[in-house]
């Protein structure tokens, strides 16, 4: 996330910010009105990349607590793995990870709707 | 119109609609059709003949398994703290990493960066560590 938003802060024009320091603005109306909008495209796609990996997890809780205790921190991901192999139980699994799949699509498909939208407004075309 | 683009402007929308979209096309479809076509039966036929009767009843039995509401309703909460955190943490540092000069930003900003050259295993290791003396089952 820092990575992908200082790439896109390095990235942003310089002539709209001397614009603002000639007319006086405040630092507060620089970063409501210039970075944000700005820099919205990048935070949206760093959005998608953060939830699209945090959705589909498994090596962390895997690794520490493996679902549990109980199943407090199960993720679909583990409990498809806890289905397929252990039980063998694959006809179990990959329902569990489409239905995963599909969630992930429509997450992203409606912030890929948004970060069109701040590109158009970014770049000035709204 | 066209003829002010050149031959790579005639030539980029064709390799692209008629080279790379069956490509990639090639590329997905055989996994996600064997996803799909697997998903479909039971356990019993999973190597099935190359037609197979689909029991799709599969799908209506795991997203009613209790398991598996339990971990989609864990995964999502989990999801969404873990990147309104990282919002709230990660964007006011790369502002401030991007806009403010300070001794040592550089540093900083490669020390962000040097976690992802450690093994994932590393991380998980000092998580467990700390989980085993105040875990969730303590």
């Amino acid at each position: 996330m820092v990575i992908l938003v200082l790439a896109g802060l390095r990235s942003l024009p310089k002539s709209p910010y001397e614009s603002a320091l000639i007319d006086g603005g405040s630092a507060w109306f620089v970063y409501w009105n210039l970075t944000l909008p700005m820099l919205a495209p990048v935070l949206l796609i760093a959005l998608v990349f953060r939830l699209m990996t945090s959705l589909q997890e498994f090596g962390i809780i895997f690794a520490t607590t493996k679902g549990g205790p109980g199943d407090r921190t199960l993720s679909v991901a583990v409990a498809a793995y806890n289905e397929a192999f252990p039980y063998y139980n694959l006809s179990g699994a990959i329902p569990m990870l489409l239905f995963l799949w599909f969630i992930i699509y429509v997450i992203c498909f409606i912030l890929i709707g948004f970060w069109k939208k701040a590109q158009k407004a970014a770049s000035g075309a709204v | 119109m066209d003829s002010d683009k050149g031959i790579l402007g005639l030539l980029g929308p064709i390799l692209r609609n008629v080279i790379l979209v069956p490509l990639c096309a090639l590329r997905a479809l055989p996994s996600s059709g064997w996803s799909f076509s697997r998903s479909s039966r039971t356990s019993r036929c999973l190597r099935p003949p190359l037609y197979s009767r689909p029991h799709l009843i599969i799908f209506a039995r795991c997203s009613a398994t209790a398991g598996f509401v339990r971990s989609l309703w864990n995964n999502l909460v989990i999801s969404g703290l873990a990147v309104a955190l990282s919002l709230i943490v990660g964007v006011p540092a790369a502002y401030a990493l991007g806009r403010y000069q300070f001794k040592g930003r550089e540093d900083i900003a490669f020390t962000f960066l040097s976690f992802r050259f450690a093994p994932e295993i590393l991380r998980h290791h000092s998580s467990l560590s700390d989980l085993s003396k105040t875990g969730p089952d303590r």
